[in-house]
């Protein structure tokens, strides 16, 4: 197997007293949507702000990036390896329209003082047209597009900078149906496109949708990593909620029992 | 979950027979309390209980307080048949689904675009995805579905269930939609071709109920038939009947991707019909954005050179039609998909192309008519075929 894009090991964070993090290892291949899975508090959103540099991990923890021991202790280090990532608010200016959101900060300048429209818009033609995104124009306020299509807009807006690593929290949360399937359809098209994904999200039916593997993590630790296509949807959840952790199946596995004995009715 | 599945007197099949008990009596007397239900039935308050709850989950009864001769009460009232069955569509653009009960009405559905001939895994993993998702919004929970249909625009083998070569969907062939979504969405699954599952639904409600001999032409990228003799759907040895779209009418016409040369789909299938549109009509409307119902909505206001594609359509799917009329004899054909929508502009030449290549006999009773189902004429018929398969 070839070395993944992100490898972290023995990861930690502690936020005076409370540990949100403790050893936590997760990796990310290219061409792989990796789907990061817990219950509130479990630890994603930590786990999520470390990776982009927002919070760096404790000492101890190693973070490789290709291989190479690298170290993430601000935004603009996690940028500069090629990690992108949208969180939940999306961060787009409503006023302005979408070459205006997509260049934002990041300005294409004919020479001091002028913007350079003709060539954003190209560029922003031809990055939607590589997603096959199809938005009517690309001049219309971002107030006035739908909720998936705003989602597309973050993310369109993230690979400008040509990352190698896409974190999205929770994508798909709010969107209709059709909506949905747009963010999953562009979600398969970065994996298609060799990127790595991390998907956080508590919707079990888009995880089985689109991602690879689920990485669970439970009260800031490793909780279980596994390949969506060989686990059934009782053991991601029974590793989320901690139920084949607990005192009774504990003691079931020690008598020799079925450890989950409750077997749910017909 | 089907009778046949479950072991005669085991506590499941003892649970479903009371709690059809239950639902008997619900239909025959209208809102009941569980008190009553259980004098009603015979079985205990406790079992009743349990029914009733499960009922609710699956959304098929309402629960609601009251009182009865000054005692706290639950009066329950049924709300639908109580089975829960799914539907769900594949065509070229698009995956549809639909919910039912168990007498096939509709209860959700919901659609989206898809690239479905690229990778039939893929398409198969969105589906199941529409399906828990469409499920999950009406608030019904995936473990009481007891049936799910899947309509596939391409020949299936009813033995294997293996889609055939010939088809829109090429990358599709010899591929199993049923065990792979069966997997994901943990209820038996059954996998039908477009038009049989079309032809079922317009013999339920649409405009040929009553009728024995039926041939539905569903009109797509593809043509294909659902063939219905003496009341019985005509599936073939490999389950390719009705596969009209390859009938030869020109053999020097376009090469079909069949290998053949002039097949009738070369002269109706929507891709064909699109290529054949004058190069002026619709500018402006976009490259790439005018579709066939468009072409139909000009057509029906009297542009002159959609009606003329639409008629060129019409002639050959008499051409085609006529063959089958000798072979079959139905009483009814029935012409279905976005085309159909076109109406008498369709139907007339089609009928004059058949009065030339059909016995006299044949053609006496026949009835050449549009369908009424719409496009989502296989999803309804998945539905109806789901549902039957409950009981």
């Amino acid at each position: 197997m070839s070395t993944p894009i992100l490898e972290m090991s023995g990861i930690s964070k502690t936020f005076g007293a409370v540990r949100a993090l403790s050893e936590v290892d997760f990796q990310v291949d290219a061409g792989e949507v990796v789907a990061l899975l817990g219950d509130n508090g479990a630890g994603k959103s930590t786990l999520v702000k470390v990776i982009a540099g927002a919070h760096p991990a404790d000492n101890g923890g190693v973070i490789s990036w290709d291989g190479t021991p690298v170290n993430i202790g601000t935004p603009a280090d996690a940028q500069r390896l090629g990690i992108a990532t949208i969180y939940q608010d999306l961060a787009l200016c409503d006023n302005l329209d979408i070459v205006g959101n997509l260049f934002l900060g990041n300005e294409r300048l004919h020479f001091p003082g002028t913007l350079d429209e003709v060539e954003m818009e190209r560029r922003a033609v031809e990055l939607l047209d590589s997603l096959s995104v199809s938005i009517p124009s690309l001049r219309v306020p971002v107030a006035a597009l739908s909720g998936g299509q705003r989602q597309i807009i973050a993310i369109a807006r993230s690979l400008l900078g040509q990352p190698r690593v896409v974190m999205l929290d929770e994508p798909t949360a709010a969107l209709g149906v059709a909506q949905t399937a747009q963010v999953l359809d562009l979600i398969e098209r970065l994996r298609d496109q060799g990127l790595g994904v991390v998907l956080i999200s508590h919707n079990m039916a888009d995880v089985r949708a689109v991602a690879d593997r689920a990485m669970v993590l439970r009260l800031g630790r490793n909780a279980g990593d596994f390949p969506i296509a060989d686990t059934s949807y009782e053991e991601i959840v029974a590793a989320i909620t901690g139920a084949s952790d607990n005192p009774v199946s504990r003691r079931s596995t020690r008598t020799g029992s079925s450890a989950t004995a409750t077997k749910d009715k017909e | 979950m089907t009778e046949a599945d479950t072991t005669p007197g085991s506590q499941s099949a003892l649970r479903q027979a009371n709690e059809r008990r239950v639902v008997e009596v619900l239909r025959r007397e209208g809102t009941r309390t569980q008190a009553e239900l259980a004098r009603a039935t015979g079985l205990s308050a406790a079992s009743v209980s349990n029914i009733v709850r499960g009922l609710r989950s699956a959304g098929a009864v309402s629960v609601r307080n009251t009182s009865s001769n000054g005692r706290r009460a639950r009066a329950v009232t049924l709300l639908r048949p109580p089975g829960t069955v799914v539907a769900l569509a594949f065509t070229v653009g698009r995956i549809s689904v639909a919910v039912g009960d168990s007498d096939g009405n509709p209860l959700a559905g919901e659609q989206i675009e898809y690239d479905v001939p690229a990778d039939p895994e893929r398409a198969v993993r969105r589906a199941a995805w529409l399906a828990e998702t469409t499920l999950l919004r009406a608030r019904i929970d995936p473990g009481r579905v007891g049936a799910v249909v899947v309509s596939v625009p391409a020949p299936i083998d009813p033995r294997t269930g293996v889609v055939g070569d010939i088809s829109c969907v090429p990358r599709w062939a010899g591929f199993r939609p049923g065990p792979a979504l069966s997997e994901r969405l943990g209820s038996p699954v059954l996998v039908e071709n477009d038009a049989n599952l079309a032809v079922t639904a317009e013999r339920a409600s649409g405009v040929a109920q009553g009728v024995d001999h039926v041939v539905q032409l569903s009109l797509d990228v593809g043509v294909g038939a659902g063939i219905v003799m003496s009341g019985r759907l005509f599936r073939g040895a490999g389950g390719t009947a009705g596969e009209v779209g390859h009938i030869g009418l020109d053999q020097r016409g376009p090469v079909c991707r069949c290998g053949n040369r002039g097949c009738l789909e070369t002269f109706v299938g929507t891709d064909y019909l699109m290529d054949m549109l004058p190069r002026d009509s619709f500018r402006g409307a976009g490259l790439g954005a005018v579709v066939l119902t468009d072409v139909v909505g000009a057509a029906l206001e009297g542009d002159p050179g959609s009606r003329r594609v639409i008629a060129e359509a019409g002639t050959a799917l008499g051409q085609g039609t006529a063959i089958i009329a000798n072979l079959f004899n139905p009483e009814m054909i029935v012409v279905g998909g976005e085309l159909a929508e076109a109406g008498d502009l369709l139907l007339d030449p089609m009928r004059r192309a058949m009065e030339l290549g059909t016995l006299g006999s044949a053609l006496s009773d026949l009835r050449v008519v549009a369908s009424t189902q719409g496009a989502d004429a296989a999803l309804r018929g998945a539905l109806i075929t789901a549902s039957h398969s409950l009981s």
